[in-house]
């Protein structure tokens, strides 16, 4: 399963992107393939397929690295920032926080490269609008 | 409480646990259950509706013949009328009011098809509405799973290789040192190129002889000759 998502992920043309990356499952679930974009490999994103539905994820930071009471302020700036970020949203499962984008599995490569492309740049922007908060 | 209210609650929870279903299975089947049921709803409201449809098309044609009959049953009690035949003109005339009886008969089962169908077509709309609304459901339920399946194995991940040490503040800056460097890197390496497309044209001058030495010799040259021949 995860095979076929490689495959479409693999059609997309690095030549026309103006990021370069590596295509790799991951270890532990090889249906999740992982995104290591170059010179931020620090932030892979997280490709699954579920539903008919493509969730590329980027994990921001996990809430203890959050300094303390600081939580509450954090939310409105990402709340205000969801709208004006293209392609992507501030999400939260647990205590991690996520950068997320979704489109449908049928899209057209072109659109899964913007969209890979748009998620990199907007997770270094996030990590940087609410870096004040983070320990 | 409405399922998205539940996974929210799950997720809130921190209910991130590998395995750990963010509703029970049991519900899980029964919206499934529940979809089954109203897609066959669907069905069989839209095979309904399509007998309607075809039973009404089949009164409006029969409506629509009589009132043809109807007219030209009139063209022939005129005839009768204008050859004096009275007792044929009532004939033809009963006849009419027959057809007239059977046309009403057959307008009034027309409407009362059209409203069958509009009620309907309402059930129907609402049955695949119902779809829509389980399958969107058992969709956030799904996506939920997977997005917590893949925030596990990240977790998991992270802690294998032994970088999960390095917060997200670090990293940033990591990453941004990262790509200063190579924007330096970049800007040297075009600084490089200038330099070289420089001696290249340097190369160029001196093959053609514009060189500064070579003015400066033949100038030299020049006022000697000039010197002698004083």
């Amino acid at each position: 399963m995860s095979n076929k998502l490689l495959a479409q992920l693999e059609l997309i043309e690095q030549g026309k992107m103006v990021i370069e990356f590596e295509l790799q499952p991951m270890a532990n679930n090889d249906e999740i393939i992982q995104v290591i974009v170059k010179d931020q490999e620090e932030f892979p994103i997280n490709i699954t397929e579920t539903d008919g539905e493509m969730i590329c994820m980027v994990k921001l930071f996990d809430a203890e690295e959050l300094k303390d009471g600081a939580s509450n302020d954090m939310h409105e700036v990402m709340l205000s920032a969801n709208l004006a970020l293209p392609l992507s949203s501030f999400g939260k499962i647990g205590g991690t926080y996520m950068l997320f984008g979704a489109l449908s599995a049928n899209s057209k490569s072109e659109s899964i490269g913007i969209e890979i492309e748009t998620l990199a740049g907007n997770t270094l922007e996030a990590i940087g609008l609410v870096a004040d908060y983070l320990k | 409480m409405s399922i998205f209210s539940k996974i929210v609650t799950a997720i809130r929870g921190g209910a991130s646990e590998v395995g750990e279903g963010i509703v029970d299975a049991n519900l899980v089947r029964i919206m499934d259950q529940e979809i089954r049921d109203s897609k066959a709803a669907v069905e069989k409201a839209r095979s309904g509706l399509a007998d309607l449809m075809a039973e009404e098309a089949g009164y409006q044609r029969k409506a629509t013949e009589l009132q043809d009959k109807i007219e030209e049953y009139e063209g022939y009690a005129v005839q009768a009328l204008d050859k004096g035949d009275e007792p044929l003109a009532i004939e033809i005339a009963e006849k009419i009011a027959d057809l007239s009886g059977e046309l009403d008969y057959n307008t009034g089962a027309t409407t009362q098809l059209s409203n069958s169908i509009a009620t309907q077509k309402d059930f129907l709309r609402n049955s695949e509405r119902k779809v829509k609304d389980f399958e969107r459901e058992a969709k956030m339920v799904k996506t939920t799973e997977t997005v917590q399946k893949t925030t596990a194995a990240l977790s998991s991940n992270f802690t294998a290789t032994g970088s999960k040490m390095n917060n997200a503040r670090q990293s940033l800056e990591r990453v941004k040192a990262r790509q200063q460097q190579n924007a330096d890197r970049l800007k040297a390496g075009e600084a490089l190129a200038a330099e070289s497309t420089g001696s290249n044209l340097a190369a160029k001058l001196a093959n053609s002889g514009i060189t500064k030495n070579s003015g400066q010799a033949s100038d030299i040259l020049a006022k000697l000759k000039a010197k002698q021949e004083k």
